[in-house]
This record gives C-alpha cells, sequence and structure tokens, in this order.
C-alpha cells in the first residue's frame, strides 16, 4: 500500500486543490462506508473466533494500534456524526465490547487523557 | 515538556528465535501461494494492455490529477505448473508513463546485521526517549504513546507545530517530516513510522512478550492486524477526518499556524 502512503497522508495533500467543488459527499460516503467495512472486518472476526483481542487472548500491540483513531469517532471531531457510537453498538457489538475493553486499559486511557490535556493547553 | 513513566523493564536474556521459522530452510517444499486482485487490471476504459509486463493503470484514487497512473510491473516469471510465484514486485506512483519511467528507481535492498543492542540489555539507568509528536495531527503518534506507557518507559513528549516539521532539523529525525519520531539515547536511535517505532519498542524493552507473540502464526497475525491498522484503519479514518474538516472550513490553517 505504499502508493497510497502519501495520498493518505492528511498533512500535505493538495485534496482542496483538486476539489474546489466544496461538495464533499462523495468522499465522505466512500470513506465512511470504509469505516464501516474495516469495524466490521473487526466484528467478524471476533464473532467467528470467539476471542477477546484480535489475536488469541491476549491484548497485543496490534489491538493498541486501532484504539487512537476510535478517538475521532467518540469524541470531536465525531467525524461519523454525534449519533455513530448508537450505529456501532448495534450493528457491531463484538467489535464494541473489543473497543471498550482496550479503552479501559491504563496505558490507552492515560494516552488519551494526555491528547486532551494538550489540545486544551493549545487552545488556552 | 512533561513526563511520564517511572521504570523500565530491563531486558534480561537474548530473545529466542522462534525455532519454526529458524530451522524452515530457504526455500519451502510446497509453493506458498499468493492472492492477488486483478478487478482493475481488466477495465475496458484502460488503454490497451502492452506486451510487456508493465501495466498502466487509471489511479483509482481521485487524490491525484486526472493524468496520473499508477504502475503496476507483475513478474512476467510464471511457473505454468503453479501460481506460486506469480507476484506483484513493485508498484509505485508517477505522473504520466514518461515522468513515472524517469522517477522510477530499483527497490532497493537494504541488510544490515542484527544490532547488537537487540540482543543486550539496555544501560541500568536508561535515558529518556523523546518522542515527537504533533499537536491535532493524526492520532498515529498516541498509538506510540499507548505502547510506550504499557511498558512504563519514561519518555518525554515534544509537541510540534506543522511548520516545524518540514525543516531540515526536524528532517534529521525524519526524512518525510511527519510525526511521531522516536530518538533513544539508549541506543542512539532515531526512528519514525509508527509500526516501525513500535516494534522497535516491543524487541528492545519487551523481552517478556507481554505485548505480543514471541513467534508462531500469532506473531504474524498479530502483524496482519498491524498493517490492517496502518494500511486500511488509519487511511480510511484519517481520509473521512479531513473531509470533515475541509467541509467545515478548519482545514490546515488553523492547524499550521505557528
Amino acid at each position: 500500500m505504499s502508493y497510497l502512503g502519501g495520498a493518505h497522508n492528511n498533512g500535505a495533500s493538495p485534496v482542496s486543490q483538486y476539489h474546489p467543488e466544496k461538495d464533499l459527499t462523495s468522499c465522505l460516503d466512500r470513506y465512511g462506508n470504509e469505516i464501516r467495512r474495516a469495524l466490521s472486518v473487526i466484528d467478524s472476526h471476533l464473532k467467528k473466533t470467539g476471542q477477546q483481542y484480535l489475536v488469541g487472548d491476549k491484548c497485543t500491540y496490534a489491538d493498541l494500534m486501532f484504539m487512537p483513531w476510535h478517538w475521532l469517532l467518540l469524541a470531536k471531531p465525531h467525524i461519523m456524526g454525534e449519533g455513530f457510537e448508537q450505529e456501532w453498538r448495534e450493528k457491531y457489538p463484538e467489535a464494541w465490547a473489543w473497543n471498550e475493553r482496550v479503552q479501559a486499559r491504563e496505558a490507552v486511557a492515560k494516552a488519551r487523557d494526555a491528547r486532551t490535556e494538550a489540545v486544551m493547553a493549545a487552545h488556552k | 515538556m512533561t513526563m511520564w513513566g517511572l521504570g523500565l523493564h530491563l531486558v534480561s536474556a537474548p530473545r529466542q528465535p522462534s525455532i519454526a521459522i529458524e530451522s524452515m530452510r530457504s526455500t519451502p517444499e510446497t509453493p506458498v501461494q499468493l492472492y492477488i486482485e486483478a478487478r482493475w487490471y481488466s477495465q475496458s476504459s484502460l488503454a490497451p494492455l502492452p506486451a510487456t509486463s508493465f501495466l498502466y493503470l487509471r489511479n483509482p484514487s481521485f487524490l491525484f490529477p486526472p493524468t496520473a497512473y499508477i504502475s503496476t510491473i507483475v513478474s512476467n516469471e510464471i511457473d505454468q505448473t503453479s501460481k506460486a510465484h506469480q507476484h506483484v514486485q513493485h508498484h509505485s506512483v508517477g505522473l504520466g508513463r514518461r515522468r513515472q519511467r524517469d522517477r522510477f528507481q530499483a527497490p532497493q535492498a537494504i541488510f544490515t546485521r542484527r544490532c547488537k543492542h537487540h540482543s543486550t540489555s539496555p544501560s541500568k539507568s536508561p535515558s529518556t526517549l523523546t518522542h515527537h509528536l504533533l499537536l491535532h495531527q493524526g492520532p498515529n503518534p498516541w498509538k506510540v504513546a499507548i505502547v510506550l506507557n504499557e511498558l512504563n518507559l519514561p519518555y518525554e513528549t515534544e509537541v510540534k507545530q506543522f511548520p516545524e516539521l518540514k525543516t531540515p532539523a526536524f528532517e534529521e529525525l525524519n526524512p518525510n517530516g511527519r510525526v511521531p519520531a522516536l530518538e533513544d539515547p539508549n541506543t542512539g536511535f532515531t526512528l519514525w513510522e509508527s509500526g516501525a517505532i513500535i516494534e522497535y519498542l516491543l524487541e528492545t524493552y519487551d523481552a517478556k512478550n507481554s505485548l505480543s507473540y514471541a513467534g508462531g502464526k500469532e506473531k504474524w497475525q498479530s502483524k496482519c492486524w498491524m498493517h490492517f491498522q496502518m494500511s486500511g484503519q488509519g487511511p480510511y479514518f484519517g481520509q473521512r477526518a479531513w473531509f470533515i474538516l475541509v467541509r467545515q472550513n478548519v482545514l490546515v490553517i488553523s492547524w499550521r499556524r505557528p
């Protein structure tokens, strides 16, 4: 996927240059559906295996790496809308339980708080 | 500057290599099967496929100018008795055929010996790692922060503003001019890309494999999920976030202000 590395890199992508039309519906739909698909992949995997975590019954770095992106769903800027948490709970319950399980770890909570703190400090 | 973390797991013994992997001969007896997708290759709207092994594909991503192409080189050396050797050798993005060809560089394989730091204990009083992250920008640096927390490693966080990243000074740390980047004075290493940093931290400071599997299929399945996170989940979420912010007109202006 290296060829997407630059393209998907939020910071420097000249996206707006190629999207002067301001109607971003197709973009938002495309990535919104991909987010749902990514969650459904995890949901199906956990359902099928009956595991607590992605690999075996031990929380690994792989589980942890998914967590910070979920913050964008569950807190500002709520990239899927504020009602998405409910949709996630209902449509992808195994993935939701997994997210809750991993987010509850002390190390994750600490990083989440640190990020919130850093953002707040920058806004002062 | 904030200090987090209290102690450090010392690496007490060299890690044992996975027996299953180490004892395997370099050429497996049974061919491995690689699956690739051919859907895009057969679209009738594409230019006729050349007879060579170069397939020029219209860029499926809208993030490039319409003239941009993705060239995929597929190996011609397909064993008729087995599809095992069919593999994609290389793919890259270019801006049209000529520039693509001009810019093309054969991938270089870089082989390094196993670093001595991976098989020895770090010093008993390790220096603090410096973890660079960018405020407001993507969540990737926080993946590293979580792993640092899990391993209870002492580290300092250095928050950067976007203009600082694309400077010669920071590009010394990360030639891509992005965060996260990590400096480890214990080994003298400077690393970038969250996945690589996390793998480094686990190999260097998690001798007990508290967050990973030492070997077997679980070790590799963990890597599958890690790469799905980095090439699937992250980009999907990141792009959605990007377009949300474009729509809200907050764009990069507020992020990039020094």
